[in-house]
């Protein structure tokens, strides 16, 4: 651990270093072509020409012959064409980060909407199941009527919970999901709502059990083909993700530190050299 | 049966607890991967029930602890997932010892039937 730590803290010192001559490098680049360039001109403007200056002559009453200011020119448009195309490679590698973030949280937001509604449709088979088994022993058993009276309302109830958990799903990740996933599910809802129906005791019943259930089976299987499992899942899971993206807001702080760090000692080392 | 369910979402831990409870088994459910690996250590089961998609501590973080104590092979750990994992990633994990996968939505009639076969 201590030896990972060392190496990448070198590793870091060598990437300031290198950032730090790349900068002094650029200024003395510009501050030469710059001044060429301009002290000629200065130099040349401030006297009477000559006409027997030579082709690289640069010196009082001189002026830039063309060649030179050709070579000049092209030397900064060339440092510049270089500058600009860095700037632009940096530019695109950060869209490009995101734009794969943004992917990314994509991949998480849908897999997180297909995960609750598949949670939840578990919970609707689970208590019309339960609702199923519940009605005869309602009809049979007298002595506990009350009892499977509550559980059968309880379950109901439930379903309706659900029902309104699913639709929020549905109106908050809409764009993540398909829109005929959304349609058949918002119909499913639907089938469930008039499903329901009051008997003579004045307790609700569900019609049609085995065509709900063969409709969310059905509905999954469109969930599997039109959002098929790609990435693996442990890839998606917002846990890691957002250790990365700490990790990576981490890292970014630490370059920022060490920055500092290494200017504090070169100024040290500086002064002790002195 | 002894039946361990670690699942975080409350629905469905409280309805298996009245399905499986009603059809003879003995079910305990735990909310989080923390408890559920406690209780792992703590009791033999002869399943487990294990959802992937958990907060703070998720279902990989059970079996990588599980593999790491070495108990991943002593215990009948069932995957009881509504994540889309690939095949090829449960395939993996049957490799490390889990046992099978169990996909949600499943019909109570099915999750019976499965459970009984693992009985036999």
């Amino acid at each position: 651990m201590v030896l990972m730590t060392s190496s990448s803290s070198t590793q870091s010192y060598y990437e300031i270093a290198n950032r730090i001559v790349m900068i002094a490098l650029s200024i003395s680049i510009i501050f030469l072509a710059e001044s060429l360039y301009f002290g000629n001109q200065a130099l040349a403007a401030s006297s009477n020409v000559k006409d027997d200056c030579p082709v690289f002559s640069i010196k009082n009453g001189c002026d830039l012959s063309g060649w030179l200011h050709l070579i000049i020119d092209g030397l900064i448009a060339a440092f510049l064409g270089i500058f600009f195309h860095h700037l632009a490679h940096k530019q695109s590698l950060k869209l490009k980060k995101i734009v794969d973030e943004h992917d990314a949280m994509k991949k998480r937001r849908r897999e997180f909407a297909i995960q609750s509604l598949k949670n939840h449709f578990t919970t609707l088979l689970f208590s019309m199941s339960l609702i199923n088994k519940l009605e005869p022993m309602y009809a049979s058993d007298t002595k506990n009527r009350d009892n499977i009276k509550d559980q059968i309302t309880r379950n109901y109830e439930l379903i309706s919970r659900v029902i309104s958990d699913i639709k929020n799903i549905l109106l908050f990740l809409n764009d993540v999901l398909e829109p005929q996933i959304i349609n058949d599910v918002n119909k499913l809802c639907q089938t469930i709502h008039q499903g329901y129906v009051k008997d003579v005791d004045k307790q609700l019943r569900l019609i049609d059990y085995t065509e709900t259930k063969n409709k969310i089976n059905g509905l999954c299987k469109t969930f599997d083909e039109l959002h098929p499992a790609v990435v693996p899942v442990q890839e998606l899971f917002p846990r890691t993700s957002s250790n990365l993206q700490s990790n990576n807001r981490t890292l970014n702080k630490l370059n920022y530190q060490e920055i500092a760090l290494y200017c504090r000692r070169l100024l040290k080392k500086i002064d002790s050299s002195k | 049966m002894k039946i361990l369910g670690i699942d975080d979402n409350a629905d469905i831990n409280e309805l298996l607890d009245t399905i499986l409870n009603g059809s003879g088994h003995e079910f305990i459910y735990v909310k989080s991967g923390i408890e559920g690996l406690k209780l792992i250590h703590e009791k033999k089961f002869d399943i487990v029930l294990l959802d992937l998609a958990m907060p703070e501590f998720s279902g990989f973080d059970v079996i990588n602890s599980l593999l790491k104590d070495g108990l991943l092979t002593k215990q009948k750990i069932i995957l009881f997932t509504a994540s889309s994992v690939l095949d090829a990633e449960i395939e993996e994990l049957v490799k490390k010892g889990v046992h099978s996968c169990i996909r949600k939505p499943v019909d109570v009639d099915l999750l019976l039937e499965k459970l009984e076969q693992l009985q036999v």
